[in-house]
């Protein structure tokens, strides 16, 4: 049992939730948590994940709070990379087209190429591997990051991507579910989320893509009218009550059930998870000083 | 410090450790509140570890993730246990693993420490050195392809510690980190410049997630920053929400820092042009255009600044005018014979224009031709294209200077379209041809737009073959980048060539193509040019294909613009409303002519003047209004290119034209601000109320509107100044059905021609054109043959103009009036129109009843100006929602006062009517009726046209035998110098026949008195050369001699009046006299 399953409690109406999408047992295709912090959303997540490694599903999580500059291709690359890349060759094709030197497309107002390779607009000096082969797949594409003058260009060449990614999500798809987690949303990036409400969430909503589960959590949630609500189903985190503090701290945690222990403590954490873990980390580590190294 | 602060029990008031949940002594739970929860089980922790365990815990809060080279700079040793170390943090709950070997904290705990650590900046600004050099190491060593994930670290951190550093104020301090305030200010110089350096490099390659990630780096400890640093953070805030189309979020950004005292003068510049580029962006072009005249009003401006705020000046007004869609295609009447007759009108009227616009152009003067200026629904769009220009010229004159070429190459471009819209089309030619030639092969894309310039260019000058050889290579290259909006450009000038070509299948295919894709990559723009192209293409040809209305009826999207902001149209309909009254007026002045006085002589052998008959002389008749004309249309020339050089823009700038969006769900309206001013879903729609106003069938635009009501939204006008007004209107018809609202219809236009009002004035043309050729003799004298009181009335009712007044009264004051009443429309507009009236009531006054040559019309002006008075007055009392009691005594009081007009005028009516017929009488040869209304005439009294008609009121004193009084009148008149020489000697005649009538009836006379009788006779033969007079002179000397029995002299007179008269009647009566002078 993994650390998270061992921990996890009270989270079923989510996880519940979660699975009736992964079987197709609703057309709800997007779950939304928005929760405060501390709540466990994190966890939820990662839960949820679990779930689906343990049912062989392809999943992907994009956590947006970790320090990765999200743009719109480092979330279809983060995406192709958890599905399997051999899934995903003809968008690997695709970035590498793109990127070939010989396209230099030059906007007017400004004096540099809109589609560049590293610094210099060639590939000298570029971490550039064009369409490694190995066993048949495109296993890797070019390192690069699109640099436009033109934003018009950029768009061009992001729908392209774009294109060629559902393609092949779509043909994976027909194989089986496959899921995508979006954490910490509140620091989502503004063409991460473009690229979310644009591209991925339309498609859902017009069942153009059918077996694909997205889950967004985060303190915000993105701004979604009435018209998606045929698709999403958003849901909240409880804070946690005397007995899931119990079951977290007794069954999970390993301390002793003495009630007046667990009511302080669930007490003292107002029933945030993150709290509660805080402070029974507290009680377990209380006779470890942190072993004889002082760190300084 | 977090884990190091003590606090008391509350029951006991034992002092607890800072991380007790119970007290040891006495066993009250001590439970921390929910704010502090989190910071008392972390103090907890912190304790619970040695000290500097608890340090390095506390020291990777500083950064935003740690890994073990981090963690190392943090500790400040590379010692090999940093992994360990990292080992054992990572067993925490709030530590969260991001990647393999990367860690942060969670938030709300690095919150926490971060606060902790901001009391001790002393503490910490050594940690940020040494995590900002370690950072600056990192990237110096790493790929290229990881250097901005450093950088930013970078610059956060050299924000962080310009912010932080201190102020020295003591000489003596050794503390490395307390500097002079002029080197912290050189520090924050420095970061920015580093931060901008990096923000902008991203930025600008369109990296922007990266650059967003470089911006929430920097934001994420804002509230310790510098004010400086923190006024450019939030400046390039405002950039990343514009690039990301959060517009309403970019405007706030700059707005608000705007709005603060201490800001840098090159920020100030920067949010100014920056806020330009987002309001244009956002369609609010006239808040666009104040922005960036606020930029160019700085004091220190770089001249690279100056020239992106006269573009972005050029580019706003641009949008304005291309957003109404184009110049003015006015409608082709279907009737051949109207269309010729409108032809020539307008042919004429374009005289002046196309003399004065050659001249202009030949002058270099940049105008549009004359046959798009003599449209003034176009001047307006040629002020805007002019004043664009002039932005794009003082742009182009700082990019030169600079040789900076790109830029240059940017303001051609827009200097090639002007031209092509001017129609200078070999100036244009030439530019694109030679930007093109400038522009390297190899930049294929930049050489693709430069291509559709020269195409349109080329097409103005009607080389399609070329044209189209250069969009076609063009169109290639968009497709292969994707980029629609120039797709789309380029498709619609291909669709141009087409039709020019005469192609309807290909042309058809390339709109349909363009505006697929306009609508595929939602781009407004794009899509109306094409349906603009398509619309000029239905309104110009007759043989347009039918598939255009397949197109533009499936067209989901339209949108409409006012072609004037809202605040000309009342100036407008003032122009349109007095030019056909000016006109007339003018006409009325000029073409009548007075014909040579004459005499009637009464059978009593009493001179006097005939009623004075104008006459219509047809070279005043037909040259007058054609000269008039004339100088309207010179006039209406130079207040074209008054309006093309000197209207003022500033207005402008703050009323841009409305925009009416239709979409297939709802309207939207964008007031003249371009705020969203109404959002009316069809279904909502309550009433629709057409109020256009036609000529015959079409509405004449600054006269037209539809008024929209709907629920829960204000009421909606749509002026009839809007690009496509009746298409517009047909398409809120039909959606507002489709969606099934429970709308009424409410129609309150009308034709002017094809009303009873039009009826009414076209009698009144009609009846004023008989009596003109009547009074000309072209036909026969309506005088002769008709009744004389018929003939008086009817004359009356000509020369009055009141069935032509009454008619337009009706057109542009009352009806307005009464859609102003209720529809609560524009305020102005009742008191401009009691104003006129009150003009014209003066004028009457002061011109003593003579505003115009002909008497009568000058009184139906001073009835109209009444009219106006008083209506207006009524109107205003009604809309103002006045008490009943108020209401009434205004409504009496302007009753009362109309009244008294009237009576004021029922005397010179009167008297107008007696000349009439005093006229017909005389033309019917029955001088006796004739001087019996002459009479009538000048004995009414009235305040106006008090004319000098003593002459008849001493020949009635005569009939009626008051020999004397009538004496003293004649002597008056005769002396009197103001009188004309003609009334004198009518006068002295009269005199003289006067006398001798007293001496004849009295036969008291001396033979002195007949000789003075005789000799005032001679007197008058000397002064008048009227044979009539003449006559009647002589027939008086006869009588005098006759008296004397002086027979032969007394024959002799009378032949000689024999001779002189064709009077019938004198000549009966002079026969007799003669037969009996004879026997």
């Amino acid at each position: 049992m993994s650390n998270i399953v061992k921990l996890f409690v009270n989270r079923e109406k989510q996880t519940a939730g979660f699975i009736k999408m992964m079987e197709g047992g609703t057309p709800k295709r997007v779950m939304i948590i928005e929760a405060g912090g501390g709540l466990g959303k994190s966890w939820a997540i990662e839960y949820m994940r679990e779930e689906c490694q343990r049912r062989k599903v392809p999943n992907v999580e994009v956590d947006f709070a970790d320090g990765v500059i999200y743009d719109f291709l480092a979330v279809l690359r983060r995406a192709r990379d958890s599905f399997g890349a051999s899934a995903f060759n003809a968008f690997t094709q695709t970035i590498n087209q793109v990127t070939q030197p010989t396209l230099r497309i030059e906007n007017v107002g400004s004096s540099s190429s809109n589609i560049t390779l590293g610094e210099a607009n060639n590939l000298a000096g570029a971490n550039v591997t064009v369409g490694d082969v190995a066993g048949g797949n495109i296993i890797k594409d070019n390192s690069f990051v699109i640099n436009a003058d033109s934003a018009v260009v950029r768009q061009a060449l992001q729908d392209r991507l774009t294109v060629a990614f559902f393609e092949c999500l779509e043909q994976l798809t027909a194989q089986g579910p496959v899921c995508f987690f979006f954490d910490t949303y509140d620091k989502v990036t503004i063409e991460a989320e473009s690229w979310l409400l644009t591209q991925l969430l339309p498609r859902l909503r017009e069942r153009q893509l059918t077996n694909v589960v997205v889950v967004i959590a985060g303190r915000s949630a993105p701004k979604l009218d009435n018209a998606w609500d045929s698709i999403i189903a958003r849901t909240g985190l409880d804070l946690f009550k005397v007995e899931h503090a119990t079951e977290y701290l007794v069954q999970r945690c390993g301390l002793k059930d003495e009630a007046s222990v667990i009511n302080a403590l669930f007490q003292a954490s107002t029933g945030l998870p993150q709290l509660l873990a805080m402070l029974a980390e507290n009680i377990l580590r209380s006779q470890d000083t942190g072993g004889q190294d002082d760190w300084l | 410090m977090i884990g190091s602060d003590a606090r008391n029990c509350p029951a006991c008031g034992d002092m607890l450790r800072s991380t007790a949940l119970f007290c040891p002594k006495c066993g009250t739970a001590v439970l921390p509140s929910v704010s502090n929860a989190l910071q008392v089980s972390l103090g907890q922790i912190l304790n619970s570890v040695k000290p500097g365990q608890a340090e390095v815990m506390r020291r990777c809060a500083i950064p935003r993730w740690f890994d073990s080279e981090i963690l190392g700079v943090l500790r400040d040793r590379q010692d090999g246990a940093n992994e360990k170390i990292l080992a054992q943090l990572e067993t925490y709950s709030f530590v969260r693993q991001l990647s393999n070997g990367r860690y942060s904290y969670s938030d709300d705990v690095r919150d926490l420490l971060l606060d902790d650590w901001r009391q001790r900046p002393d503490d910490l600004r050594p940690i940020q050195k040494r995590l900002y050099n370690y950072f600056e190491r990192r990237m110096g060593s790493t790929t290229s392809e990881n250097r901005a994930t450093w950088l930013r670290e970078i610059v956060t951190y050299d924000l962080l510690l310009a912010s932080t550093t201190l102020v020295k104020d003591q000489q003596e301090s050794e503390n490395p980190w307390i500097i002079t305030p002029s080197a912290v200010a050189a520090r924050v110089e420095r970061a920015i410049l580093r931060f901008r350096s990096l923000f902008e490099s991203a930025f600008n390659a369109h990296r922007m997630a990266e650059a967003e990630a470089i911006l929430i780096a920097a934001e994420e400890q804002v509230n310790i920053l510098a004010p400086t640093i923190r006024q450019w953070l939030e400046y390039y805030r405002g950039k990343m929400n514009h690039a990301s189309l959060r517009l309403p979020e970019a405007i706030a950004c700059y707005q608000q820092l705007l709005k603060q005292n201490n800001l840098d003068t090159e920020l100030k510049a920067l949010s100014s042009i920056s806020l330009g580029d987002v309001q244009v962006e956002n369609g609010s072009w006239s808040a666009a255009i104040n922005s960036y005249q606020a930029a160019l009003d700085l004091p220190k401006l770089e001249p690279g600044q100056r020239a992106a705020a006269h573009l972005g000046i050029g580019d706003a007004y641009n949008e304005i005018a291309i957003s109404s869609g184009g110049w003015h295609i006015a409608s082709q009447p279907q009737n051949p014979l109207v269309r010729t007759l409108r032809n020539w009108v307008l042919a004429l009227g374009t005289v002046p224009m196309f003399i004065l616009v050659t001249l202009l152009r030949r002058a270099g003067a940049a105008v549009p031709p004359a046959a798009i200026l003599v449209r003034y629904q176009n001047w307006m769009l040629a002020r805007i294209f002019r004043a664009s220009r002039e932005e794009v010229l003082a742009a182009y004159a700082i990019y030169k200077e600079r040789n900076d070429q790109s830029n240059m190459a940017r303001c051609e471009m827009r200097l090639v379209d002007n031209d092509v819209l001017f129609s200078s089309i070999k100036q244009a030619v030439i530019l694109a041809q030679d930007l093109l030639d400038h522009t390297k092969p190899e930049n294929t894309y930049r050489r693709a737009r430069v291509q559709v310039t020269l195409a349109r260019a080329l097409l103005a000058d009607r080389q399609y073959a070329a044209a189209q050889q250069e969009v076609e290579a063009a169109l290639k290259v968009f497709c292969a980048v994707d980029d629609g909006r120039w797709e789309t450009r380029a498709l619609s000038v291909l669709g141009h060539i087409h039709v020019s070509k005469q192609q309807p299948e290909p042309a058809l295919d390339a709109y349909r193509q363009g505006l697929e894709r306009a609508v595929q990559i939602g781009s407004v723009l794009s899509r109306e040019r094409i349906l603009y192209e398509l619309r000029v293409w239905r309104r110009t040809r007759a043989d347009y294909p039918p598939a255009i209305d397949t197109l533009l009826d499936t067209a989901s999207s339209q949108r409409f613009v006012n072609r004037f902001p809202r605040f000309l149209v009342p100036y407008l309909q003032i122009g349109q409303s007095v030019v056909v009254p000016i006109l007339v007026l003018l006409t009325s002045i000029v073409a009548p002519n007075l014909q040579p006085p004459t005499v009637i002589r009464t059978t009593s052998n009493i001179l006097l003047p005939a009623p004075t008959v104008y006459t219509f002389p047809w070279e005043r008749l037909i040259i007058s209004p054609l000269l008039v004309l004339l100088i309207a249309a010179l006039g209406y020339t130079l207040l074209g290119l008054v309006v093309l050089w000197r209207m003022p823009l500033k207005q402008l700038r703050q009323n841009q034209p409305d925009i009416y969006v239709i979409h297939a769900d709802e309207l939207v309206h964008y007031d003249h601000q371009g705020h969203e001013a109404h959002r009316i879903k069809w279904s909502d729609i309550t009433t629709i109320a057409t109020a256009d106003r036609k000529l015959w069938i079409r509405p004449l635009p600054v006269f037209s509107r539809s008024i929209i009501e709907s629920k829960n939204q204000p009421v909606l006008r749509v002026e009839g100044i809007i690009s496509w007004y009746n298409t517009a209107c047909r398409i809120i018809q039909e959606r507002t059905q489709a969606a099934g609202a429970a709308f009424s219809n409410v129609d309150l236009s009308f034709s002017l021609l094809r009303s009873r009002s039009g009826i009414v004035l076209i009698t009144g043309a009609t009846l004023l054109a008989v009596m003109v050729a009547s009074i000309n003799q072209w036909v026969p004298d309506l005088a002769a043959l008709l009744p004389a009181s018929v003939f008086a009335a009817l004359q009356l009712l000509a020369y009055s103009g009141v069935l032509m007044i009454g008619p337009m009264l009706f057109w542009l004051v009352i009806r307005p009036l009464r859609l102003r009443h209720e529809f609560a429309l524009d305020r102005r507009i009742p008191k401009i129109i009691a104003g006129v009236g009150l003009a014209i009531v003066l004028l009457f006054i002061v011109t003593n009843g003579s505003i115009v040559r002909v008497p009568i019309l000058s009184i139906t002006l001073f009835l109209a100006g009444l009219f106006l008075v008083t209506e207006t007055g009524y109107q205003l009392s009604v809309q103002e929602r006045q008490g009943r009691r108020t209401l009434v005594m205004r409504s009496i009081f302007q009753m009362v006062m109309f009244a008294v007009g009237l009576m004021v005028v029922v005397g010179p009516i009167k008297r107008e009517f007696y000349h009439a017929r005093a006229h017909a009488y005389t033309v019917q040869s029955n001088p006796n009726a004739a001087k019996d209304d002459r009479v009538l005439e000048a004995e009414q009294s009235t305040l106006f046209f008090s004319n000098q008609m003593d002459l008849e009121i001493a020949i009635a004193k005569t009939d009626a035998r008051a020999w004397s009084e009538a004496d003293q009148e004649y002597t008056a008149i005769i002396n009197d110098p103001t009188y004309d020489p003609f009334t004198q000697t009518l006068a002295r005649h009269n005199q003289a026949q006067s006398d001798f009538l007293r001496c004849r009836n009295t036969q008291t006379c001396s033979a002195a008195e007949y000789a003075r009788i005789i000799a005032q006779a001679d007197r008058v033969l000397e002064q008048i050369r009227d044979p009539q007079a003449q006559s009647a002179a002589y027939e008086t000397q006869a009588d005098a001699y006759g008296a004397l029995n002086d027979d032969a002299k007394a024959l002799e007179k009378l032949l000689r009046a024999r001779e002189l008269t064709t009077d019938a009647e004198q000549i009966r009566q002079l026969d007799i006299k003669i037969n009996d002078r004879k026997r």
